[in-house]
């Protein structure tokens, strides 16, 4: 296979989703530097270690990427690859339960010093499994409930870990994939009312008090109602044009996880309305251009994966602003591209990169 | 998989509709409702504080420290401490319910600094350390430690929990002693710690200040007034030293209290926390005849050894009778003094002019403040002469009808002693000192004359020192309360005869056993003298020339 970099053809990616990436990415830079100052001076030791690993999970996200791009195949609608891909995330989000909790819950799997988060993978693992059985041409009864059982079974396995809000946007990604696809919309809703019911028995279980706790805590929790009146401060404070770079105080141990799940306030602490209003733009942005890039790909198995993807990015990203704006309940869903996690990051820029490729590969038939 | 068709823009249209929804609510958090959190920010990450300056050390003549700051921890918690750790607390440093309360109180509001002892005393501190709670945490702040105890108590005061003086010289001096406050403003972290610290005033060490008062003769004094007092079970009692530039060597006042232990200990109502010899008025009675004197022989209406007629011991003015204790029969003035005859005094104050004799009144600094550096100064009270009647002149004459405070008697005495000259009295080293003629040296040294010949024949014979003459005057106000009859037995007086050299008042008020100055206060008088003289090496053959 011979790859030329200076084949007109591959420098023809999309700017609008090629530039949001890029500035939400130099952002997320600027904040989570300045947000993990603190809780790494004054309970880790050492020098810029959190900066330096989000540096890091940034060019493992790149040259992912680059290799991605490089490649002239579609492997990301190939069965033998997606199958693979599926089994090995499926191993891994049982693995999760084999390794110690991190704040009460079973979220990560360490390996060689490396943790990683499988319920990331799953993301991209459940858009390009869900397209590959929904993208035939063709699509009978049997396929559509093969995909609503492959769904049901990676969000089941994702709410065990108690992680409930990863596991209602797996629950969202798919059916709005369903929906694309063409399943009739009364068999999505039922669907998601046996889906709903199924939540309230478990839920009602009497052994299931502790998710039940859990799951409800962020209505009576004080650290949740503290959270979002700190992140609400932030903000606030914020005004138009921010503090300036690295001058949030709220990051001074008033908002819990300033850079993770609430670097968005952080964000709009430091730079104001403008820092945030990019940030929604930004997202914006790549839910118009992958939307563009799905309806200009040529087969249906790239069209889904290019609407998963797009949609996945874009509604990860509305969900955590919701949160950090206080309208959601808060829930562990991190800021692509932003906020501070190697895992994230990671299946982000490669989710990006998939979606790039769809659009240089447009006309390629392979 | 059937036709996508047009589905994708429902999708898009709700992403970009929740889009929409965000900006608005950016809007509304960024733009609207930007100085309301700016302000919420404000209070949770700033806190003013202020810095307390050491105070001065408070000294007495000779050096001796009588107030003086000392590094100590307060204790204070950054977080909530559970019922059971209250509990221990609560044992360890005696806390009230009401102190607790309000600890509580605080965590409710949502405040995490909280003190919980402030100037810990050593003993304190270690119980506090014992009880291990990682919780309580220690700042160094100055308490304030009078060594001395209860020694001149009332001269020194005390001060507040925020270090600033609250009464006594503590008080009146606390520009000196007390130095600038300085604040500071601290930025907070989420945890309560201080991420930045701005100055916004600077703070200024107190200045340390010397006193006039001695403080062996204060305890001296001390120990005589408090003997005295509980002696005769009198209501109260003061006695002070003067030396005559008008510098107090002591001046004490019982009952007491401990400066220790002011804030804790004080109550407006308690009368241990009043100086007597300052705050106070009361009636001066014959103690105030060396003035009346002093009036007539420097107004040339009366000489020392012209006789006065003092009848039967009774004198009738308007319709009123005033008694002597005795028929006198005919006096000499210096013998209307030295036996304290009251009909013989208004006879010799009737021959001036009402004006004239409230002009030396004043002249003497009666009824007005004598403006020394102790706070609550009593003014005294002596209607103008507009106001008199016909009785007034001689009721003033013999002391009664009016009132003064101690030290002001102190410096009316102190002008007989210095001859004829009135000094400000004062309890700081200070230059300005406010000074007036008000008689001749020769009718002064008349005056003295007379009071030495109180305590050698006449009321005052209790007062004698023995190996050296003093001058001195007693008094025996009468105090009608209803219907029940008290007394303010008192004694002026001076000494050595020949130069004096201090002035020592005494007022010992409301006795329930003997009413004459000259029984009850007279022998403090000669008490404090003898100590005076053996410290200050005044043996007779040295006053005698």
């Amino acid at each position: 296979m011979k790859i030329n970099l200076y084949s007109s053809e591959f420098w023809k990616m999309e700017k609008f989703l090629l530039f949001s990436v890029i500035i939400l990415i130099l952002l997320g830079t600027i904040a989570v530097d300045s947000a993990s100052m603190l809780p790494y001076l004054r309970f880790r030791g050492g020098g810029f270690r959190f900066f330096f690993k989000h540096l890091l999970s940034i060019f493992a996200g790149l040259f992912l990427a680059t290799s991605v791009l490089l490649t002239r195949k579609k492997f990301y609608r190939e069965n033998s690859f997606v199958v693979s891909l599926s089994i090995l995330t499926f191993i891994l989000l049982s693995l999760v339960f084999f390794f110690p909790a991190r704040n009460n819950v079973h979220r990560w799997v360490n390996f060689l010093s490396i943790s990683f988060q499988p319920s990331e993978l799953a993301k991209l693992t459940l858009i390009l499994g869900l397209s590959l059985i929904l993208g035939r041409a063709g699509t009978t009864k049997k396929e559509e409930n093969e995909a609503i059982i492959y769904s049901l079974a990676i969000t089941i396995l994702i709410a065990a870990e108690t992680d409930f809000g990863t596991a209602l946007f797996i629950a969202l990604i798919s059916g709005i994939i369903f929906y694309i696809s063409g399943m009739r919309l009364k068999k999505i809703l039922g669907i998601s009312l046996i889906f709903a019911a199924g939540i309230l028995i478990t839920a009602l279980l009497p052994q299931a008090s502790y998710l039940r706790n859990r799951f409800f805590s962020f209505m009576k929790d004080p650290r949740a109602i503290y959270q979002r009146k700190q992140a609400l401060i932030a903000l606030g404070s914020g005004g138009i044009t921010g503090r300036s770079p690295g001058e949030s105080l709220q990051k001074f141990l008033y908002l819990p996880e300033a850079h993770s799940d609430f670097i968005f306030s952080i964000l709009g602490e430091e730079m104001g309305l403008i820092a945030t209003l990019t940030v929604l733009l930004g997202f914006l942005a790549i839910a118009y251009s992958g939307f563009k890039i799905a309806r200009r790909a040529r087969d249906s198995k790239s069209k889904l994966i290019a609407y998963g993807i797009s949609s996945a990015l874009s509604i990860q990203a509305l969900m955590n602003i919701s949160i950090n704006i206080g309208i959601f309940p808060p829930k562990g869903i991190p800021l692509p591209f932003i906020s501070f996690g190697g895992s994230s990051m990671v299946i982000s820029i490669l989710m990006a990169s998939i979606l790039m490729h769809i659009w240089i590969r447009r006309r390629d038939e392979t | 998989m059937r036709k996508i068709n047009n589905k994708d823009s429902l999708i898009l249209s709700v992403i970009f509709l929740w889009g929409i929804i965000i900006t608005v609510r950016l809007v509304e958090l960024q733009l609207f409702q930007h100085d309301f959190f700016s302000k919420l920010k404000r209070i949770q990450t700033r806190a003013v504080e202020e810095i307390i300056p050491r105070r001065g050390t408070i000294y007495d003549r000779e050096g001796e420290i009588l107030a003086i700051s000392i590094p100590s921890f307060s204790a204070y918690v950054r977080k909530e401490l559970t019922p059971e750790e209250l509990e221990e607390l609560k044992s360890a440093l005696n806390l009230s319910i009401y102190q607790i309360r309000s600890m509580v109180k605080r965590w409710k509001k949502g405040k995490k600094f909280t003190w919980i002892k402030r100037k810990l005393t050593e003993k304190e501190y270690k119980k506090v350390k014992a009880l291990k709670i990682g919780k309580i945490e220690f700042i160094e702040e100055s308490r304030r430690v009078y060594p001395n105890g209860r020694l001149a108590s009332h001269i020194l005061g005390g001060v507040g929990i925020d270090g600033r003086g609250l009464a006594g010289i503590e008080y009146s001096m606390e520009k000196t002693i007390g130095g600038t406050h300085g604040k500071e403003e601290i930025l907070l972290d989420g945890l309560g710690y201080p991420i930045d610290i701005k100055n916004i005033s600077p703070v200024k060490p107190g200045q340390d200040l010397k006193l006039t008062i001695d403080a062996s003769l204060q305890h001296m004094v001390e120990k005589y007034v408090r003997k005295r007092v509980k002696e005769v079970r009198a209501k109260r009692g003061t006695a002070m030293i003067l030396n005559l530039k008008g510098e107090v060597l002591a001046m004490a006042s019982y009952p007491d209290f401990d400066p220790n232990f002011y804030t804790s200990t004080f109550n407006k109502n308690n009368e241990a926390f009043i100086n007597f010899g300052v705050s106070l008025n009361y009636e001066p009675g014959s103690t105030i005849k060396f003035v009346d004197m002093a009036s007539a022989l420097e107004e040339g209406v009366a000489k020392p050894d012209e006789k006065i007629f003092c009848g039967n011991g009774k004198i009738e003015i308007s319709g009123v009778t005033i008694k002597d204790h005795l028929p006198f029969g005919l006096l000499s003035i210096k013998e209307i003094l030295i036996y304290s005859s009251n009909v013989g005094t208004i006879k010799m104050v009737a021959r001036l002019k009402n004006e004239v004799f409230y002009e030396y009144l004043k002249k003497f600094g009666l009824g007005e403040r004598t403006g020394i550096e102790l706070p609550g100064e009593a003014e005294g009270w002596i209607p103008s002469p507009k106001k008199w009647g016909r009785v007034t002149k001689a009721y003033y004459s013999i002391g009664q009808g009016f009132a003064i405070s101690p030290i002001q008697m102190a410096s009316a005495v102190l002008s007989i002693a210095d001859g004829g000259v009135w000094r400000q009295p004062h309890i700081t080293f200070r230059s300005n000192i406010r000074e007036r003629k008000v008689i001749s040296a020769k009718v002064a040294r008349e005056v003295r004359d007379m009071m030495k010949g109180v305590v050698e024949f006449g009321t005052g014979k209790k007062a004698s020192v023995g190996w050296i003459p003093v001058g001195g005057k007693t008094g025996t106000p009468e105090k009608i309360i209803g219907k029940s009859k008290k007394f303010t037995p008192t004694f002026v007086g001076f000494l050595p005869y020949r130069n004096p050299k201090y002035v020592i008042v005494v007022v010992i008020d409301e006795p329930k056993r003997g009413h004459y100055g000259g029984d009850v206060a007279a022998p403090v008088f000669r008490e404090i003298s003898e100590y005076l003289l053996m410290k200050e090496n005044l043996y007779p053959a040295m006053v005698m020339e």
